[in-house]
């Protein structure tokens, strides 16, 4: 282990966290632990009390996981992490029509929007269209490009109506889900064949987006249910920030897809899933360098051109997945999916297309009253298959890296309905830094049915992606002094990134402290403090200037990347739930982050990070839930972010609104008007990145129609 | 593809040496009874009786043999809504669940022969039996996932008088209505 919190101590920047809370709960923690174990072989057999879980509604029985909570039901509070379910219901009316604005409402993310389909989605830190620090899984498969680490938020888009619930865990998932779960996972779960039965059909439409979607699911007989899905969106393009100019990042997709589910006498389980999907994502304008076709920079005004930055992609995936429950106490499941997406960059020349095959296992087994285990193993095969142009291109232009992965969970129950520790690690390997461990352990603490208190240490990595490793991206020609024509006397300057060599994982030491709790019957809270200490952070490194061609009137100035960066993250998320009456739910929520970047003492001269300042360090929401008639919903979402203070482009802080109207006329049909941004004509969420030109985010009004049949 | 088998190979390979991990399996969880409990009080609170039946005094909640609930269920003894207290009658014989307000068919039970019985009476018949509801049972609790979750057959209730409340209509993953 690289750190602890002993030598944490002497870091300046921890002063600024409440130390002192930390240490006395920790200790309060221990005592309390240790009196209960007395307790425990003080009275053998102890006397389990009786779980009570009718203070819980409806919708919050329906998101009890069994497998978790086999020893002690507590719903999610008991889960020693800091987790957030969005059920369908919640999904429904935030009046989202794609996954990102679904995922403002979860406290704690970080959600901005770039552009018209751009989004810069993390967790505690390090965001950005290409964040790389967060894990994406829709029925659990992976949609991670291991281009850069990250998702695509346009091209993962479902009917909004087929997804069962989406859970987000803040913080390192990495012991179960390996490398890129370093600041959190978010999974989206689909509904299943069987519980879609019937037509659906949906559809939006307003000043900025149309759009809809048709579900239909039939019962094939013998416990056998399939459903076919199509879905088309349209987003118009926003106007460039402070202008009435349009932007050019209108966008569109479309998608169809199946599901087959199948039940052998409820012991058995198969499911088998795909879908494809074809789309085009608009751009902004960018300023390119002028080059000849042979990569060399004009040696004459105008050194640069500004081009769009449009993306079209299509794709397709397909998974199976077998589960086998042996006793009501153990079960295995395994799965397999092969995923295809393809992207081009028409304008530049440049795509490629990844191809991901991926054989898990997973075995779920209650050993005893103690142990609840959790093992599994994995293999995954990344195909890259790239073309190259003159701006940007990948050396080499295919590669093939295969993965495997081992893990191991033990849920230990220390002391029942008190105690439980959490000890699991995952071993990896893969073919650039080789073995990566990342290892876990979690403590729960319930000391009565209304609160629980966690904390947790746990160490997880992310990889280089391809683009660290392989890009060679020709970024702007620095025009000679004056601006006129080059001459070797005063030379043009071409400036171009390229792929780092022995590069190191990004690893991340993470501390979090948690507190849930039933204030009152109606009122929960849910707090978390954490400490994360981050090593080898991604950092670009100038190498030495190429004159070789000063003769010629240009030189070149290449950077790399490189592994200099450490970095402290730190900060708190707190949550409220307040159900007033059966009709009016409020949730309050806000979150702090802060930072501390610096470099390694030996990194070389000039070394710089590329992703300081990407979050809001104040970040506030209230979102009120309310059933104003049994036919009519009016929920309103007020959120603050701060200004962001990336060196590059800060933004300012905003308020925005959205607010919803839904009429449910009966005859399973409702009607729903939705207003987004409605305080501001435009504002901006986000700075530009390569590729990614932030836009202005402008007022919207939609309506939408659902009619199921 | 022989890179698919060499894949295949050491995935296989991790998996045998691995394998040997699994042991000996028991213990009953208590934790299913806690959740199908609050579950029937949830139920209770949104559902209305006709007339003839709901002026009694209490609700009379009855389960058949082998409810699997345990003592999660007697958590109930001590509520009441609106005003009324829940009676919990246990292990009720099929002719005598006449009188209850709700049953609960234990998934060993023929729930068939016991729905027939009590099919034209207003009474919410639930079960944890696969297909319940095709058989003219009014709730039927089905695993999704690792989760619980509920079907409503509305026809039947709707046949006898009983109302679901759209709240918990809402909420189910399948709801029988022809209309």
């Amino acid at each position: 282990m690289e750190g602890s919190f002993v030598s944490s101590y002497n870091l300046p920047l921890i002063e600024m966290m409440p130390t002192n809370h930390f240490l006395r709960l920790g200790y309060f923690m221990l005592m309390a632990f240790l009196q209960d174990i007395a307790m425990a072989a003080n009275q053998a057999p102890l006397e389990a009390s009786l779980p009570d879980l009718t203070e819980l509604n409806v919708e919050e029985l329906l998101n009890i996981d069994l497998s978790s909570v086999m020893k002690t039901p507590t719903a999610l509070k008991d889960v020693p992490a800091s987790i957030y379910v969005l059920t369908s219901n919640e999904i429904r009316r935030t009046g989202a029509t794609t996954i990102p604005e679904a995922l403002r409402v979860v406290p704690g993310l970080h959600v901005a929007r770039v552009d018209g389909n751009k989004w810069a989605i993390s967790a505690r830190g390090f965001n950005g269209v290409f964040a790389n620090k967060l894990l994406v899984l829709m029925d659990g498969r992976a949609v991670y490009t291991p281009l850069f680490s990250g998702a695509w938020w346009d091209q993962e888009d479902v009917m909004m109506d087929d997804i069962e619930r989406i859970e987000v865990i803040r913080g390192p998932g990495a012991s179960l889900w390996g490398t890129n779960a370093v600041n959190g996972v978010i999974n989206i779960v689909t509904k299943r064949a069987k519980d879609t039965q019937g037509g659906l059909v949906s559809a939006y439409g307003g000043n900025m987006r149309l759009g809809g979607g048709l579900r239909y699911g039939t019962d094939l007989g013998d416990d056998a249910y399939l459903k076919v899905y199509a879905r088309h969106s349209n987003y118009d393009e926003a106007q460039l920030p402070n202008s009435n100019a349009d932007a050019g990042d209108n966008s569109r997709l479309s998608k169809i897809g199946f599901r087959f589910d199948k039940d052998f006498d409820n012991a058995e389980k198969i499911s088998v899933q795909g879908d494809v999907f074809s789309g085009f994502s608009g751009g902004a304008a960018q300023p390119l360098p002028n080059l000849t076709p042979h990569e060399l920079p004009t040696l004459s005004s105008p050194y640069s051109h500004l081009s769009e930055t449009d993306l079209s992609f299509s794709g397709h995936y397909i998974m199976g997945r077998w589960q086998h429950a042996i006793t009501s106490n153990s079960s295995s499941a395994l799965r397999f999916f092969w995923s295809r997406n393809e992207r081009q960059a028409d304008l530049i020349s440049s795509g490629y297309q990844i191809d991901t095959l991926d054989l898990d296992f997973q075995h779920n087994l209650q050993l005893n009253e103690q142990h609840y285990l959790t093992w599994g193993t994995g293999a995954r095969l990344n195909f890259n298959n790239t073309t190259n142009g003159i701006y940007f291109a990948w050396h080499p232009d295919f590669r093939l890296d295969e993965i495997y992965s081992l893990f191991v969970q033990d849920e230990i129950t220390l002391v029942p309905e008190r105690w439980k520790l959490t000890l699991g690690a995952k071993l990896e390997h893969n073919p650039v830094t080789q073995f990566e461990w990342q290892p876990n352990a979690r403590l729960a603490w319930t000391p009565s049915a209304h609160q629980s208190f966690w904390t947790s240490v746990s160490r997880a990595v992310r990889t280089p992606n391809w683009w660290e490793q392989d890009v060679h991206y020709n970024a702007a020609i620095q025009p000679p002094k004056g601006g006129g024509a080059a001459n070797p006397a005063n030379p043009a300057t071409l400036i171009t990134i390229r792929g780092g060599q022995n590069l190191k994982s990004e690893d991340l030491l993470a501390y979090e402290l948690g507190w849930r709790s039933e204030l009152t019957p109606g009122l929960t809270t849910d707090v978390t403090l954490f400490y994360y200490d981050y090593h080898h952070i991604s950092t670009l490194t100038p190498n030495t200037l190429d004159n070789a061609n000063i003769a010629a009137g240009y030189q070149v100035q290449s950077s790399s990347f490189t592994n200099y960066g450490l970095t402290d993250i730190y900060g708190g998320e707190a949550s409220l739930d307040w159900r007033i009456t059966e009709d009016w739910k409020l949730r309050v929520s806000y979150t702090h982050t802060e930072e501390k970047f610096r470099l390694a003492s030996f990194a070389p001269a000039l070394t710089e990070t590329t992703t300081a300042g990407s979050f809001p360090t104040h970040q506030a929401m209230l979102w009120s839930i309310y059933q104003l008639t049994p036919q009519l919903n009016l929920d309103l979402n007020w959120r603050y972010v701060d200004g962001l203070k990336l060196s590059s482009q800060p933004t300012a802080s905003y308020h925005e609104l959205d607010a919803r109207l839904a009429w449910d006329v009966g005859h399973n049909l409702e009607l729903s008007l939705i207003g987004r941004n409605l305080l501001n004509k435009q504002h901006v969420e986000f700075g530009s990145a390569f590729f990614a030109q932030a836009t202005a985010i402008q007022r919207e009004i939609y309506a939408t129609v659902r009619w199921e049949f | 593809m022989p890179i698919i088998l060499r894949l295949l190979n050491r995935f296989l390979l991790v998996l045998l040496c691995t394998g040997m991990l699994a042991g000996q399996v028991h213990a009953e969880s208590g934790g299913e009874a806690a959740v199908k409990t609050a579950f029937l009080y949830n139920f209770l609170k949104f559902i209305d009786w006709p007339d003839a039946v709901s002026h009694q005094d209490a609700y009379h909640l009855c389960t058949t043999n082998n409810d699997q609930l345990g003592d999660s269920l007697m958590v109930l003894a001590n509520k009441s809504i609106n005003n009324k207290p829940i009676a919990i009658h246990r292990d009720i014989a099929g002719k005598d669940l006449k009188t209850c307000h709700m049953v609960f068919i234990a998934a060993s039970e023929n729930a068939a022969a016991i729905v027939n019985d009590l099919k034209n009476l207003p009474i919410v018949t639930i079960s944890d039996k696969a297909g319940f509801i095709q058989q003219n049972g009014i709730i039927g609790l089905v695993p999704i996932d690792n989760r619980l979750g509920f079907e409503i057959n509305l026809d039947q209730a709707n046949s006898v008088g009983i109302h679901i409340h759209a709240q918990l209509l809402k909420l189910a993953k399948y709801v029988k209505s022809t209309h």
